[in-house]
Order: C-alpha cells, then sequence, then structure tokens
C-alpha cells in the first residue's frame, strides 16, 4: 500500500522536476472583428496558409484556422462557437497544421470534423494525427484501378463496375436514393477487409442517427468511421469535413489496405465554402461560388487513388455524392464533380417513380474504368446484358406507337422487361456478386424468357436460395477464381431447370406457339 | 469615393515627415478642417492607429510592451529592456511598462507582434498541460 503511495508521490515529483518551461516566441494578434464563423485579426506577421490559430477568450481557448493572409490582417474561420469571441482578444499562431487523430481506434465511431466523438463514447486516444490537408500521392506512386469493388448493387455491379481507388460520382435529385446506394455498398463490404468512412456534410442528424442504426444493425459499424458535420453545425465544419475523412482514410491507405469513402454530400460542401468564402469577401464567381471551388472539390478526390505495390498496395475508393435542383446536371457544382470523377451514377426520379429502385439511369451513367474493374464471371453475362438492356430501352421508346409487331422485336421487349425488373433491388439488401453473375446468366440465356414479369422477384429469390444451398462447383469456382467453367456452367443450368420444374406460375402457351413458328 | 482612414493615415504621414513643428501645427489644423468637412471625424480612432503603424515602420521603431506582476526594481528592468532590444534587431524601440497582477509573477515582453511569455500563470497552465498528458 505504501510502496504504491511512495511510487505515486515519487513519480509527481519527477514529473514536476523534469517539466522544464522554456520561453517561446510566439506571434500574436489582435480581433478586429468577429461574426458569421469568421474572424478578422490584425498582427499575426507569420502566419501560414490553413495554419492553426489560438483564440484566448476569457472563457478558455477557441481554435481557428488562417484562410486568408492580407496586408495587414488575417481572415480566420473559427472552430467552434464563437459567441466567446470578442474584438481585442488575443491570437496566437500555433506553428502547426489542423490535425485530426487516426487509426483504428476511429473504426466504429461517429466522430465530428475535428476527431472530436459525438456518439458519447471516450476520446480517440491513438496519438497518432494526420493533417486534414495533404497532396495527393504522386504519379509514381499510383497504377491503374484493376480490382473490383463489389457494391452488392445488381444494376451497378454489372453496367457501371467499380473499382479499387476509383472515384465514382452519384448523382441525382433529393429522396431518390443516393445515400441508399451509398450505404448499401458500405454494408456490402462486411467480410472483405475494406474499411469504410462515411462522411455527413450538413445532414440532418435524425437521418445520421437512422444510418448508424442500420449499419450497425447490418454489422457494419465494425469496420466503418462515421464523420459528421450536422446541419446545425457552424460552416466551417461543413468545410473540413471531407478532408478529415480523407485523412482518415489514408491512414489505411498508408498501411496498405483497403478503404471506402462517401461523401455525402458535396453540393453542401461546395455552399459552405461559398459561404465562407463570401464571408471573407472573396470575388464571387458563377452562382457566387469562389473561383477556386473546383480546387476545393479536385484537390479533395484526387486523394482517392490505388497505390502500387512498391508503395504497400493501399487504395482510397470514393464515392461523392451530389444533389442536383430538379435533374439540372448542368449546374455548376455537378459539371465540376462529374469532370474530375472517373464516372458517375445518375439517378433518375421517373425512373423512380415507376418502381425501378435503385432508379439507375444506365444511359447517363458510365464509369470510365470499365470492365477492367469486373471479375471474369460478371464480364462473360454483363456485356450482353448491357447490350440487350439498351436495345430494349430503345425499342420500349418505339414500341409505345403501335402494337404490331414481329416476332424478333417481341422477344426482345419481353426479354428487357425481364431484365429491368431483374435490376430491381430492395434496400439493404446487398447481393454476393456470384448470384448476381448467375441471374444474369439465367436472364440473357432466356431462362427467364416463361417466367412471368411480376414473378420475377419471386422466381429470383428462389432460385437464388436454391443456388446458395445446392451449388458446389459453381459458387466455389467463382469465389476462387473469379470465373466459371463449363462445368460450373452446367450445374447451374441443372440448379435453375429442376427450380423451373417444381414453379407452376410459367407461361406455357406462348412457349409452344414460339416452338411452332 | 470616401478616402479610407488607411489613405487619410498615409497622406496625413507623408505631409508631416520632415516639416518643423509650426508647419506641422499648420498641416494638422488643416487636416482636422477636412475631416470635419468629409464627416469622417468619426474614423479619428482608426487614422490614428494606422498613422501611427506607419510612423513607426518608416522609422524603424518596434513598439515593446514589458508587463510584470508587480513593480519591478530598475536592475531587473533594465535586463529586461537589454533582452528586449536584443530581439528587436536593429530597430529602435518604444518601450511601455505594465503591472499586471494577474500574471501571478514573472514577466511578459511583447515586441511587435511577438510575444515572449515567461509569467508565472503561463508556466502553471503549460504544467497542467503536461501533467494532463
Amino acid at each position: 500500500m505504501s510502496t504504491t503511495k511512495d511510487f505515486i508521490v515519487e513519480e509527481l515529483k519527477q514529473k514536476i522536476s523534469d517539466h522544464k518551461i522554456e520561453i517561446k516566441k510566439q506571434t500574436f494578434g489582435k480581433v478586429i472583428q468577429v461574426g458569421d464563423g469568421i474572424a478578422r485579426v490584425s498582427g499575426l506577421s507569420t502566419a501560414m496558409m490553413s495554419e492553426m490559430l489560438e483564440f484566448k477568450t476569457s472563457k478558455g481557448s477557441v481554435f481557428g484556422v488562417a484562410l486568408n493572409l492580407e496586408e495587414d490582417s488575417v481572415g480566420v474561420i473559427i472552430l467552434g462557437s464563437c459567441e466567446t469571441i470578442k474584438e481585442g482578444d488575443e491570437v496566437i499562431c500555433l506553428e502547426r497544421i489542423l490535425e485530426v487523430p487516426v487509426g483504428e481506434e476511429v473504426v466504429g465511431r461517429v466522430l465530428n470534423p475535428l476527431g472530436q466523438p459525438v456518439d458519447g463514447k471516450e476520446e480517440i486516444k491513438s496519438g497518432k494525427f494526420n493533417p486534414i490537408e495533404k497532396i495527393a500521392p504522386g504519379v509514381i506512386t499510383r497504377e491503374s484501378v484493376s480490382e473490383p469493388i463489389q457494391t452488392g448493387i445488381k444494376a451497378v455491379d454489372s453496367m457501371i463496375p467499380i473499382g479499387k481507388g476509383q472515384r465514382e460520382l452519384i448523382i441525382g435529385d433529393r429522396q431518390i436514393g443516393k445515400t441508399a446506394l451509398a450505404i448499401d455498398t458500405i454494408i456490402n463490404q462486411k467480410g472483405k477487409s475494406v474499411k469504410c468512412v462515411y462522411v455527413a456534410i450538413g445532414q440532418k442528424e435524425s437521418k445520421i442517427a437512422n444510418i448508424v442504426a442500420k449499419l450497425q444493425e447490418a454489422g457494419a459499424m465494425e469496420y466503418t468511421t462515421i464523420i459528421l458535420a450536422g446541419a446545425s453545425d457552424p460552416a466551417s465544419m461543413t468545410y473540413i469535413a471531407p478532408y478529415t475523412g480523407t485523412a482518415m482514410a489514408e491512414y489505411f491507405l498508408e498501411k496498405g489496405e483497403d478503404s471506402l469513402i462517401v461523401y455525402d454530400d458535396l453540393s453542401k460542401h461546395a455552399v459552405a465554402y461559398r459561404e465562407i468564402s463570401l464571408l471573407l469577401r472573396r470575388p464571387p464567381g458563377r452562382e457566387a461560388y469562389p473561383g477556386d471551388v473546383f480546387y476545393l472539390h479536385s484537390r479533395l478526390l484526387e486523394r482517392s487513388c490505388k497505390l502500387n505495390k512498391d508503395f504497400g498496395g493501399g487504395s482510397i475508393t470514393a464515392l461523392p455524392i451530389i444533389e442536383t435542383q430538379a435533374g439540372d446536371v448542368s449546374a455548376y457544382i455537378p459539371t465540376n464533380v462529374i469532370s474530375i470523377t472517373d464516372g458517375q451514377i445518375y439517378l433518375e426520379p421517373d425512373l423512380f417513380y415507376q418502381g425501378n429502385r435503385p432508379a439507375v439511369n444506365a444511359g447517363l451513367s458510365v464509369s470510365r474504368v470499365g470492365s477492367a474493374a469486373q471479375i471474369k464471371a460478371m464480364k462473360k453475362v454483363a456485356g450482353k446484358m448491357r447490350l440487350e438492356a439498351a436495345q430494349y430501352r430503345e425499342l420500349a421508346a418505339f414500341a409505345q406507337f403501335g402494337s404490331d409487331l414481329d416476332k424478333e422485336t417481341q422477344l426482345k421487349l419481353e426479354r428487357g422487361k425481364r431484365i429491368t425488373e431483374v435490376f430491381k433491388q430492395g434496400q439493404y439488401a446487398p447481393l454476393a456478386v456470384e448470384l448476381q453473375a448467375a441471374i444474369f446468366y439465367a436472364a440473357i440465356n432466356g431462362f427467364l424468357d416463361n417466367v412471368p414479369v411480376e414473378k420475377i422477384t419471386e422466381f429470383e429469390q428462389g432460385v437464388l436460395e436454391q443456388i446458395e444451398s445446392r451449388s458446389k462447383k459453381y459458387v466455389a469456382e467463382v469465389n476462387d477464381t473469379g470465373d466459371f467453367s463449363e462445368e460450373g456452367e452446367g450445374e447451374l443450368k441443372t440448379i435453375i431447370n429442376d427450380y423451373k420444374a417444381t414453379l407452376d406460375y410459367l407461361i406455357k402457351e406462348e412457349k409452344k406457339e414460339s416452338v411452332s413458328a | 469615393m470616401k478616402a479610407t482612414p488607411k489613405q487619410y493615415a498615409q497622406t496625413l504621414f507623408e505631409s508631416v515627415r520632415n516639416v518643423s513643428k509650426e508647419e506641422a501645427s499648420k498641416i494638422l489644423d488643416n487636416f482636422s478642417k477636412v475631416l470635419v468637412e468629409n464627416n469622417q471625424v468619426s474614423q479619428l480612432e482608426k487614422i490614428l492607429s494606422y498613422f501611427s503603424n506607419i510612423w513607426n515602420k518608416e522609422n524603424n521603431i518596434l513598439e515593446a510592451e514589458i508587463i510584470t506582476a508587480r513593480e519591478l526594481n530598475a536592475d531587473d528592468l533594465i535586463s529586461i529592456k537589454k533582452f528586449a532590444i536584443e530581439r528587436a534587431g536593429g530597430k529602435e524601440i518604444d518601450i511601455k511598462v505594465i503591472v499586471d497582477k494577474q500574471l501571478k509573477g514573472g514577466f511578459v515582453v511583447r515586441l511587435g507582434d511577438e510575444i515572449f511569455d515567461s509569467s508565472l500563470k503561463n508556466r502553471i497552465a503549460s504544467l497542467k498541460q503536461a501533467l494532463n498528458n
């Protein structure tokens, strides 16, 4: 007992005597003006761009970041509440760039853009910090995208494949499933050793509470970090949130691991930056955005990449989200981000209200990486299916004018209807890639042609259950090699035919007709 | 267009530079008339602060403040002043001595926009932080 007491006393004495105080030269300034989350500070002649500054207020310290360096004043964004800051308060340069804690400890947490917890759990004590702004990896360290990242969404994985290290924009109007697409992708990374970061920018906190609950339910919080800059947080927090998220993902990149980051959404980020810029009196440009709004997003998204083996082989895949106003993709921010990213998934309200969910518009959506980011099994089936789906869309528009169509066209229309039906998928229900390939295989090889359109969903569910439980060869093959052999194909055919034999709702007469014709 | 306080200060500085006291007082008379005519008397404080900045910059003067917890004896004050002059890098310094009981002990030297904090208050804060970590 006494030894521990002595130990503590000695330790404390030691610590106090070890503590050396040096007189440090610091640069100080005075607050000239404060308001709207922005302060103008005089002095600070040595302040650097985006350096941390400390406001010494009567009620403790508040931190800020220098954003405008002018002749005799500095424009500062205040990270936190600016109510306690008064005119004339002292401001000190901290001689470091804004950093956030990173490491394994942040996984499974909900944090604010400064890396402080907002989930009511303990502080992050990883001891490792990354600056929030960092220059993107250079050419020498990079590699082209070659490995797929599975979103678990049939329409995306087949037609708009996404690779590790790619930046794929999700764009569309409000309330048509942009976030749902991103959340499903996060859920589908379970067991694939991909760390996920979800950055909520200017979102309602109730929505985030829902998302956290859903991710927990799906067991996805084990590998996910959520950075939350809520709708009530100041614009400065919203502005730094995506950079914080990227800094945390970069920790895994440097370790050679794969990570996925979702920015939800960058249009609100641009709005927050516009607010800051206008308050700092930077000249407004198109749509009142400042001149460097392109650089704002390009420097952020450029940090997502795939590193080559010599540099650890890690990757950051980015899924930025942009909300359009009434489908206007030619507004300023959407066009900017479209041109930065390696493709976009365009979600369309019309499709959504027709019941095609996820409402992916296959015509306007592209992935510039293309089939390099697909496994062989998927390549085999997806190419043909993409073609048939495109033909169907063309014919469907045409077929509205008349009903007298030749057999071939009718067959294509029927096939197309079934493919569209196959693309429908529920929320929070991502599908494994081998099962996706199987149902596509069934669709393009005519196995679905005598299943009534309204029964497709039911059929799909049934047949996939059969494949999961009965298949020995096919599933193993796709999982091991990414491809299926003729044997695997044969097995798949047998399972599908066996299952169809048990059904009573198949269309029989039509089949006979087509045979006789 | 209205002239800014900075422009007033610059003009004032340039017109009173290298002039005798009598001339200067004449210039100041005129200057105050201009201010009244232009309805800018309310800006006087700002103009003066800019003026003092410009004056110091042009004449290579640094403003310095020595803040102590209690009145210092002459020897201590001289050694602190010496420290400030050393740090000023060849510039002349204009020293003000202030007593602030809140420092608890030690002293703080402010030189232009640099600050050397050797107060007891700062040391306690730094020790507190070191023990917390």
